[in-house]
């Protein structure tokens, strides 16, 4: 038996309109057409790199200013001292501290998408993993800007690594930073070793489709000489596959170290045995939100509309709604256990965040990442873009709240009546720099999607197959087993 | 050979404080001891502390602001009654101008510095191990080690940490100290600079010095031989320090007769048998089990007896 | 004799599938089924791969060697830095407290295997590779190319077989 719709029509490059009649090649597609031949995938994200909406370059000078106005702010922090932030003695980390555990949040829904959805065989992932796990890799990026903007002498950050040195000083292995700076340094190490090499056969592709200038130089590097032969697919199958193992533990991992920043210390509020799971749940809520202001700004911009399309945006917000519900009732639980026990400074903390002089932040925070996500919840506004879009943008509005509300009342209202500190508001350069990192962020997604395949081709060209092959069987009236993988 | 290091000296490396008086501190265990009876609130010996360790004055707006460099700061509180429900009372109550103040209890008023605690907080939290526990019993802080990640402060429970906010000697901008009165600094400590953390030290500098003078002499360092600058400035001696290994000492004397076990959470002080002398010893929060060396005299009032 | 290669071009898994059965059942003199055929595929297909016969994977030792080693090192380099660093004493905890160190010996688990991971890759795959003879990119695009090693006399008889099974495009070597 062969495989072939018509015998005419070559299997791989087939293109007809046989079984999904009327169909408009870039309108609201449900999901992605078997009809669209490999080819037409290839030259697809290989144009993306070249024609850009021109808003694209909008965006880009966008992002520039928001960071130029962050640089301008860090100058300003760095020359005068930390002082200029707004903070005091009593309220020591602030937005700085908040921020850097939203980015590292914003980082785990990358991984999710990309190495548990891979080990679970979930194939509607695979239009939109590899922009994600970019992510991934940009908000760590991101949020160890925050580690160096927070310290008082960003010269000496040097001081945390364990460095061979003539005097035998070491950091301190005891330190939750230091198993922060350890973690999180394993998390984008090896998130970019993953980014990579999910990348290498594309990467391939695109030597052999771009015949000039340094991005010819660049995919030759990169590519490292794949060829697609059956010895390469069948260790990178292997690698590929151990890798993801190791990615879901680090995410995991990574998150729960850094809710160890604030579970492992005496501070009420933060000393709480539950916040490993929350933290680790609410990153991969507001990382699944944000993967979807990211999917439809792309979606736009690079005219990727065949492929992330409707269906994968579906099955997108399901996931962060189930993901909101997991994280509400892990909130919920958290609250319960505080105001249930016997702590006393823990209990009158949880009442300060309610009552006290945060208490509209708080409320605020509660209303945007507990209610705001069952919108998510009706089928008829799941595609709808632009609620999906203000949807998930008011979704991170609520979560980084949720980190800021973690850190700022707390510390204000601590053991020691005599310190508490209510009004610290951060001043225009915690502000700054916080609206630069979202330039900064999304300035490196726009290059990565301009220079790389922001979607896995040689994944979609699988998907593609499995569903001509359903195609094929549905048309020819047999089970469809084989290539169904 | 850090492995054969380890094995042979495996169970010194297991050893943790606080010991509980099995194993000492060596030969040192620096501590002190304040009377609130005595003590009048007079903030003499915060002042002292600001001449001897350079702390910077911030000046009122930085000091409102919370970002003040008091290692030893005398804090004030008040009594808060709740408001009379009976009319007739509450107009007496508005009218005394009381407010919400309990105006014959008066304020009630604590030094309080860093506590020195045996298992700190703090020390195990720096990124950097800036902040160590001494052999000699002290929560030492270097400062050029320490990158400002401001962790130890956020894990003080008695937030007795000082960040330097500003570079508080810096001619162009918050020179706190303009010429002449950077004559008056001690040559004998730092003058931080931005990005630190700073604490009470216990006058470390005036600890080493005798120390050594001792160490040439082949001793101790006796009673009565050092001060700390708080300690030398209370006109009502209500601040005793020393070395609490040594029998001699004022302060060591006192822990035993109020009953106060450094090594113990829960003190058992009230439960000696045929003991009348009232104990008045507490420490604070000590149900946190950092085992501060700072012991605190219990203020008898009129009111409450 | 000497060898030479040639390269067809498919256009779909099964028929390449076929051809390559067809050639195994073949056996040729002078052609080791086994190791002088490729396939070059623009996507992974296991089930397809499997007409080449068993092909172990070893890929999946390189991470376990480098996890156990790798932690190994850092709770040994960790230990023993605490343990030559006593002045780095801190209150209540030994100074080589275990469990702690557990915690980033932990991520050097990961850290090294997923180094391992992608070294057992490049040794496995054989990357960076050179580019083999007859390379063409359609293989990456959207055609299925065998490429085959074998004496020159036998050459037409494999062309014939490829050909049978609808190849739609050869590449040949030069003769020398």
């Amino acid at each position: 038996m062969t495989l072939k719709i018509k015998d005419d029509k070559p299997f791989l490059r087939d293109t007809s309109k046989m079984l999904w009649d009327g169909e408009p090649a870039h309108a609201e597609v449900k999901d992605m057409s078997p009809h669209i031949s490999f080819a037409q995938i290839t030259s697809d994200v290989v144009n993306s790199l070249e024609n850009p909406r021109p808003i694209y370059w909008w965006a880009i000078a966008v992002c520039v200013f928001m960071i130029a106005v962050g640089v301008a702010c860090e100058v300003y922090q760095y020359r005068t001292g930390l002082g200029v932030s707004n903070k005091s003695n009593t309220n020591v980390w602030g937005v700085y501290i908040a921020s850097f555990v939203f980015w590292v949040g914003v980082s785990h829904a990358g991984t999710l998408l990309s190495a548990l959805l891979h080990l679970t065989h979930s194939d509607w992932r695979k239009s939109v993993f590899r922009y994600a796990e970019a992510m991934t890799t940009f908000a760590l990026m991101t949020a160890g800007l925050f580690v160096l903007v927070h310290l008082g002498r960003m010269w000496q950050v040097y001081y945390v690594m364990p460095y061979p040195n003539e005097r035998g000083v070491w950091s301190n292995f005891q330190s939750p930073l230091v198993w922060d700076m350890f973690v999180i340094g394993t998390y984008l190490t090896c998130s970019s070793i993953f980014l990579y090499t999910g990348m290498i056969p594309d990467l391939a592709v695109f030597r052999d489709n771009i015949h000039d200038g340094w991005r010819k130089k660049l995919y030759t590097f990169l590519a490292m000489g794949w060829q697609g032969t059956d010895r390469h697919w069948r260790n990178f199958r292997v690698a590929y596959l151990t890798l993801s193992v190791y990615l879901i533990i680090l995410a995991v991992s990574g998150h729960s170290v850094v809710s160890s920043d604030f579970a492992m210390s005496q501070q009420p509020g933060f000393h709480i045995t539950s916040f490993p799971p929350y933290f680790v749940v609410g990153a991969l809520y507001s990382g699944n939100a944000a993967l979807i202001t990211v999917f439809i700004v792309l979606r736009f911009m690079f005219r990727y509309e065949q492929y992330l399309n409707m269906d994968v945006l579906r099955k997108l917000v399901r996931l962060t709604f189930a993901l909101a519900m997991i994280w509400t009732y892990l909130h919920l639980i958290e609250m319960a256990t505080v105001w249930y026990g016997h702590d006393t400074a823990a209990r009158d903390q949880l009442y300060f965040k309610a009552t006290g002089a945060y208490a509209g932040w708080w409320w605020l925070f509660n209303f945007l990442a507990i209610v705001c996500p069952w919108v998510m919840a009706f089928r008829r506004w799941q595609t709808n873009l632009p609620v999906q879009m203000v949807l998930s943008l008011l979704l991170n509005v609520g979560m980084w709240l949720e980190r800021w509300m973690i850190v700022a009342p707390t510390l204000g209202h601590s053991h020691y009546p005599w310190t508490f500190d209510f009004d610290q508001w951060p001043s225009f350069v915690q502000w700054g720099i916080l609206f630069a990192s979202f330039g900064w962020f999304a300035l490196l997604i726009l290059i990565f999607c301009k220079v790389f395949p922001a979607v896995s081709m040689y994944e979609l060209k699988e998907l593609n197959y499995a569903r001509k092959v359903e195609a094929h069987h549905a048309l020819v009236g047999e089970p469809a087993t084989k290539g169904a993988h | 050979m850090s492995i054969a290091n380890l094995l042979q000296n495996w169970s010194r490396y297991r050893d943790t404080h606080p010991y509980g008086g099995a194993k000492p501190h060596m030969g040192y265990k620096w501590a002190m001891a304040i009377d609130m009876d005595i003590c009048t609130g007079c903030n003499a010996c915060s002042v002292a502390c600001y001449a001897e360790n350079n702390l910077a004055v911030v000046g009122k707006e930085k000091f409102l602001n919370g970002k003040s460099m008091h290692w030893l700061r005398i804090e004030r509180y008040w009594h808060d009654t709740p408001e009379p429900t009976d009319p007739l009372q509450l107009t007496a109550y508005t009218a005394s101008g009381a407010g919400k103040h309990f105006p014959d209890q008066g304020a009630h008023f604590l030094p309080i510095m860093c506590q020195h605690c045996e298992a700190a907080p703090c020390e195990t939290v720096c990124p950097v191990g800036a902040t160590n526990h001494t052999q000699d019993g002290i929560n030492s802080q270097i400062y050029n080690r320490c990158v400002g990640s401001r962790y130890c402060l956020v894990n003080c429970p008695y937030k007795v940490r000082y960040f330097n906010w500003y570079n508080y000697q810096d001619p162009a901008t918050e020179n706190v100290w303009p010429e002449p009165l950077n004559q008056q600094l001690n040559p004998d400590v730092t003058v931080r600079s931005k990005g630190v953390m700073e604490k009470c030290t216990f006058c470390v500098q005036r600890l080493r010095a005798v120390m050594v003078d001792a160490r040439t002499e082949e001793r101790l360092v006796r009673e009565g031989e050092v001060q700390t600058a708080c300690q030398q400035a209370c006109m009502a001696g209500a601040i005793s320090f020393g070395n609490m290994l040594n029998p001699d000492s004022r302060v060591g004397k006192q822990w035993i007769e109020q009953g106060v076990n450094i090594a113990l959470d829960v003190q058992s002080k009230n439960e000696h048998v045929g003991d009348n002398t009232p104990k008045r010893g507490y420490r604070i929060l000590e149900n946190l089990r950092p085992y501060p060396s700072v012991m605190y005299l219990e203020q008898v009032r009129e009111s409450s007896v | 004799m000497s060898k030479r290669h040639l390269l067809a071009l498919f256009d779909s898994f099964d028929e390449a599938g076929e051809a390559i059965l067809e050639l195994r059942k073949a056996k040729f003199k002078g052609f080791d089924t086994d190791h002088d055929m490729i396939i070059k595929s623009p996507i992974e297909h296991p089930e397809f791969e499997r007409v080449l016969g068993p092909k172990p994977v070893h890929v999946q030792w390189f991470p376990l060697f480098g996890s156990l080693v790798g932690c190994t090192f850092l709770f040994i380099l960790v230990s023993g830095a605490q343990a030559n660093f006593f002045e780095q004493l801190k209150g209540g905890k030994p100074i080589v407290p275990i469990p702690i160190n557990l915690v980033i010996t932990y991520a050097l688990f990961m850290l090294s295997g997923v180094f391992f991971t992608v070294l057992g890759l490049f040794v496995c795959a054989g990357l960076p590779a050179r580019r083999v003879p007859l390379y063409t990119s359609r293989v990456l695009d959207d055609q299925i190319g065998v490429l085959v090693k074998a004496d020159e006399a036998t050459l037409p008889a494999i062309k014939a077989i490829f050909t049978k099974h609808k190849a739609v495009e050869f590449q040949e070597e030069a003769g020398k």
